[in-house]
């Protein structure tokens, strides 16, 4: 059963928001307005989180981290979700049934990555924009909670062409929009229970770090640090 | 007295919601079809595979109505014209510009995600396995003739030992 995960390699990254707009576009999130906006309700599955990096100018650089879901292996929001809306599956990805989830939101305060968001507003877009939806995801309604699945209508359609064909699926073939829209290959998405996987080994390298690691949480989106 | 009719108003309420949120095929409006096509002749007498006409089955998510083209390859206005009042039906839709104008009968809930393609290429299941009826239908059904729950989708998935992943049907 392979294990799906992420690596993103901070040297390479230009922080230029090309995975969120992708994921955006291939996940149906609306833009949320200025209004919400500065009431800090943006909501992007795949978010810049700005920090401070290292340097000895008169003040240190400020960088930005892609951050989408983690897919922890031990998930805290999963723990805490009361209709069993969110979970994990054989596969390692946290997934979110939208339509069972009553809008608690004790995920997105269990979550020490704040990668979940809730859903203010009944979701609309633009004239031009809503009539070109990805059909294969849904469209949440106002009073959910929402976040990033790994593009998982990205495996099952790959998986069913592989069948089609009467042949396994080929690495590569599954890959979250934000990874096929990275102009940098900053991003590297795979089979982490594959030691021989590109993923995997990045995963395992000496430059390889986690969020937060202290917390037990075992993401599976994992960081590889700038500057070596 | 109350109390009984307290128990009538609450199954009501509960058995609406179970329906709601359980059911994932949900019946659309009555439609009249434009003809009435005859399954049962296309099947029986035919012996045409479901497969000949609905061919995004295979291919796609979504099984479609077959459009007048699929029709006019078999049947042909010269041979059979003026014979059979839904026949001219066709025939009438032969010089026209549109597509036959058929009704959808059934939709799937918005958070629902069923593939054809999944079930019957991936899957190998045969069409009349969840259409039972299909075969003996003489004409149009105006409403759904299949609505399936989702205790329907897993005794299914349980019996076959596949997926239950959550994420397989909803997104």
């Amino acid at each position: 059963m392979a294990k799906w995960g992420m690596t993103i390699d901070l040297d390479r990254c230009t922080a230029c928001q090309g995975c969120v707009t992708a994921c955006q576009l291939e996940n149906n999130l609306p833009p949320t307005g200025p209004k919400e906006a500065h009431a800090g309700r943006n909501y992007t599955w795949m978010e810049m989180i700005p920090f401070e990096g290292e340097g000895e100018r008169p003040k240190p650089i400020e960088r930005l981290l892609p951050r989408p879901c983690l897919h922890c292996d031990n998930p805290p929001c999963v723990k805490v979700c009361p209709v069993g809306a969110t979970f994990k599956n054989e596969e390692g990805i946290v997934g979110q049934i939208f339509t069972r989830c009553i809008g608690c939101r004790y995920c997105t305060t269990a979550c020490p990555y704040t990668a979940r968001y809730f859903n203010w507003v009944t979701p609309e877009w633009p004239e031009p924009m809503e009539d070109h939806l990805n059909p294969d995801v849904s469209v949440r309604s106002k009073g959910v909670v929402e976040k990033c699945t790994l593009c998982h209508h990205r495996l099952q359609n790959a998986r069913d062409q592989a069948r089609a064909e009467d042949r396994p699926m080929r690495p590569g073939e599954y890959t979250p929009a934000c990874v096929e829209a990275c102009p940098t290959s900053a991003m590297q998405f795979g089979d982490l229970s594959d030691p021989e996987s590109d993923v995997s080994k990045l995963a395992h390298s000496r430059r390889a770090y986690k969020l937060l690691e202290d917390l037990g949480t075992e993401p599976k989106v994992i960081y590889l640090r700038e500057g070596e | 007295m109350r109390s009984v009719l307290m128990t009538v108003f609450a199954v009501l309420i509960v058995g609406g919601f179970v329906a709601v949120v359980y059911g994932i095929v949900v019946r659309a409006e009555p439609v009249t079809q434009p003809i009435a096509f005859n399954h049962a002749i296309h099947l029986d007498d035919a012996g045409l595979e479901c497969l000949a006409c609905h061919t995004r089955a295979a291919t796609d998510v979504s099984a479609g109505i077959p459009g007048k083209a699929v029709c006019l390859d078999c049947h042909d206005i010269d041979e059979e014209g003026g014979s059979h009042t839904e026949k001219d039906k066709l025939f009438a839709f032969e010089d026209t510009d549109g597509d036959i104008p058929w009704g959808r009968v059934a939709v799937t809930k918005p958070d629902v995600f069923f593939s054809h393609r999944r079930h019957v290429t991936s899957g190998k299941l045969d069409c009349l396995e969840c259409h039972p009826d299909q075969a003996e239908l003489d004409a149009p059904p105006p409403t759904a003739q299949l609505v399936m729950a989702m205790d329907d989708c897993i005794e299914c998935h349980q019996q076959r030992g596949v997926s239950e992943d959550c994420l397989a049907c909803h997104r």
